[in-house]
């Protein structure tokens, strides 16, 4: 009679909204972690990670299977990222083909450090990976899903994410050798 | 294996995610080979470092901001719906948290002006009232067996005392207790402790089955849900009026909530979320906080007996943190999740009735190390004390269960100080674990 996340699903759907808290609970960090990847600013993360969940929330009767909710809600995440990516840009006229993670990249980019979570060097790393490699990541690792889980969210085989993880790996180490981490930075 | 087949398995390897063979193929290569090992130990400090650097991403609370605003948006889009005058109490859409002051408006809808809708009025204006709220200690009873899991219910037992802590706000915490087993969320982390000496971790969160007593404990959701229940099924919901012994004027609502397994399941009525109930909520009628539950069981002949209820409230208290901590005995024996036997082929493909069989054939010889492939938790003197040198007198017919999965086998055994047991015993296949595990009955 545990509480797993299947269960909660049903009984939400059973009309039991209050269950739903649960997965709230449970899933908050995950989606947050991903979205501090993507937004540098931390009410953005927050409101992109509350936007998501909401919207799971009255998407629920459509989540075909109950028991992969996770990789189902960073399928959620992945649009609200691409969404709120998009207004941005177009408030700030920049053409829409301008990757986030480039901008946020960018070295010396001082002026947001305010609102950082004090990422280190390491997220900077993570963010300026190219797109195919950086989202196993940051499912992985930020998202917590396992690998199993990442290839259901991605529609990939288990051996394509383990091969995706080893080439960005390969990628990450390359990046932090030549620019290697500060030990202050390494455990914030 | 040559370096370079190695290499490419080494990330899968880390992951575990390798078929077996290969597995044994690349630890082989791993053991002549330096070069390699030395590429792996970096690869797991990569993800050492990735997984610091996630940890170090501070995660603040969204539960209530999300909760408010699935609410309102709830509550927009029920709106909508009744403009549009298709109002549906049934099913999802008209289910919401959010909409009781709504669904109480669409009950007196011109012709409907009844007890219900009077009743549904007083919940929502409950819900309200709980928001305020930062701290709860709930004192309750229930017909149960000290040591059992949290929502198993014995109609035929004495009341055994439970209490319940819960502060709400930026770190929520709670404790819930019983004379036999405790568990408590300290913010970080769920543990519980099976009296004397087994415990068990999980994430911090209603784990090892408390969730429904939480939920009695949340002032907001327990008429939240208690209404909704009732308005989704359009079960008895009624109001009336009581007092407490000193004079203080009570509403009474009642409401029947619907069990959600399979009605001839062998979990109905087993435990508090698989079972049909009445509950009976009196909140003080001045200020519309609950001050007491009754929670009786819809029983299959008839009868209603009262299962738990929860005698005392206290909203607000200061509550010694000391209670969100939880001392362990010494002695403490880790509940570990199960992981896969070496060799474990033969245990893999053993049926239910197979792995009963063989568990309790070990207890009879005392041979711990066998019957401890099937239990998930580390076998207690007390546990041997009591089980070595039963007899097996029979084992029945299989039966599985719809609703979780689990197995039960009905068997029969004499204990070695002469007792005869005759219970199912529970079953699950853990995928982790390979094999069928004891999951209750014993």
């Amino acid at each position: 009679m545990c509480q797993s996340d299947e269960e909660c699903v049903r009984q939400c759907l059973a009309g039991r909204p209050g269950a739903f808290r649960r997965l709230v609970e449970r899933h908050q960090q995950a989606v947050m972690r991903c979205f501090t990847v993507r937004f540098a600013d931390r009410e953005k993360a927050a409101e992109a990670a509350q936007e998501t969940l909401v919207r799971a929330y009255f998407a629920l009767p459509g989540l075909r299977k109950p028991e992969s909710f996770l990789p189902w809600l960073m399928g959620i995440a992945a649009r609200v990222a691409r969404e709120m990516a998009r207004d941005d840009k177009r408030r700030r006229g920049l053409p829409l083909d301008v990757e986030p993670a480039a901008e946020l990249a960018a070295p010396g980019d001082g002026g947001v450090a305010g609102d950082t979570f004090g990422a280190g060097r390491v997220r900077q790393v993570v963010e300026a990976l190219p797109e195919l490699y950086r989202e196993v990541i940051v499912l992985r690792f930020y998202g917590g899903l396992s690998c199993a889980q990442c290839g259901e969210h991605l529609g990939v085989p288990v051996t394509t994410v383990t091969k995706r993880l080893s080439r960005a790996y390969a990628l990450l180490r390359e990046s932090l050798r030549s620019e290697p981490l500060h030990p202050a930075e390494e455990t914030p | 294996m040559n370096c370079e087949a190695c290499r490419s398995q080494l990330t899968a390897y880390a992951e575990g995610v390798v078929e077996r063979a290969s597995t044994e193929a690349v630890e082989r290569h791993l053991g002549s080979c330096p070069a390699c090992a030395a590429e792996l130990a970096e690869l797991r400090d990569l993800m050492e470092i990735l997984i610091r650097d996630r940890d170090a991403v501070p995660a603040p609370s969204l539960t209530a901001e999300v909760m408010d605003r699935i609410v309102q948006e709830q509550d927009r889009k029920l709106r909508r719906l009744q403009m549009r005058r298709h109002i549906r109490l049934i099913g999802w859409s008209g289910t919401a948290v959010a909409a009781l002051v709504v669904a109480a408006v669409v009950l007196t809808w011109p012709g409907r002006v009844d007890n219900r809708a009077e009743a549904a009025a007083v919940l929502a204006k409950a819900v309200a009232a709980a928001k305020e709220i930062r701290s709860v200690r709930l004192e309750c009873r229930m017909r149960t067996l000290p040591r059992d899991n949290f929502s198993f219910i014995a109609p035929d037992q004495d009341f055994v005392p439970m209490t319940v802590w819960r502060t709400f706000g930026e770190s929520p915490k709670w404790r819930v207790e019983k004379p036999g087993r405790v568990a408590v969320m300290d913010g970080a982390s769920t543990v519980m402790l099976i009296k004397p000496n087994i415990a068990a971790r999980a994430p911090a969160g209603p784990a090892f089955d408390v969730g429904w007593v939480l939920d009695f404990a949340d002032p907001h959701d327990v008429v939240a849900e208690g209404l909704q229940s009732a308005l989704a099924e359009r079960a008895e919901l009624k109001l009336g009026e009581g007092s407490t012994a000193d004079g203080k004027r009570l509403l009474v609502v009642t409401a029947r909530v619907k069990a959600q397994v399979p009605e001839k399941g062998y979990l109905k009525n087993k435990f508090v979320l698989t079972a049909d109930t009445r509950r009976v909520f009196r909140f003080g009628a001045d200020d519309q906080r609950l001050v007491g539950l009754d929670v009786f069981l819809v029983a299959d002949d008839g009868s209603e007996p009262l299962i738990f209820q929860v005698t005392r409230v206290d909203y607000d208290h200061p509550i010694d943190p000391a209670v969100f901590q939880l001392d362990l005995p010494d002695d403490v024996v880790w509940y570990e999740s199960p992981k896969p036997l070496a060799g474990g082929e033969r245990y893999a493909q053993m049926t239910p009735r197979e792995a009963a069989r063989a568990f309790f054939e070990a207890c009879a010889r005392e041979d711990w190390d066998e019957a401890g492939k099937f239990l998930p938790v580390p076998f207690t003197a007390q546990i041997k004390a009591i089980l070595g040198g039963l007899e097996l007198i029979e084992l029945g017919e299989p039966f599985e269960s719809e609703s979780t999965g689990a197995h039960f086998v009905p068997y029969v055994i004499k204990l070695k100080q002469g007792q005869v047991v005759k219970k199912n015993l529970g079953l699950k296949k853990p995928r982790e674990a390979n094999r069928f595990l004891i999951d209750g009955g014993l």
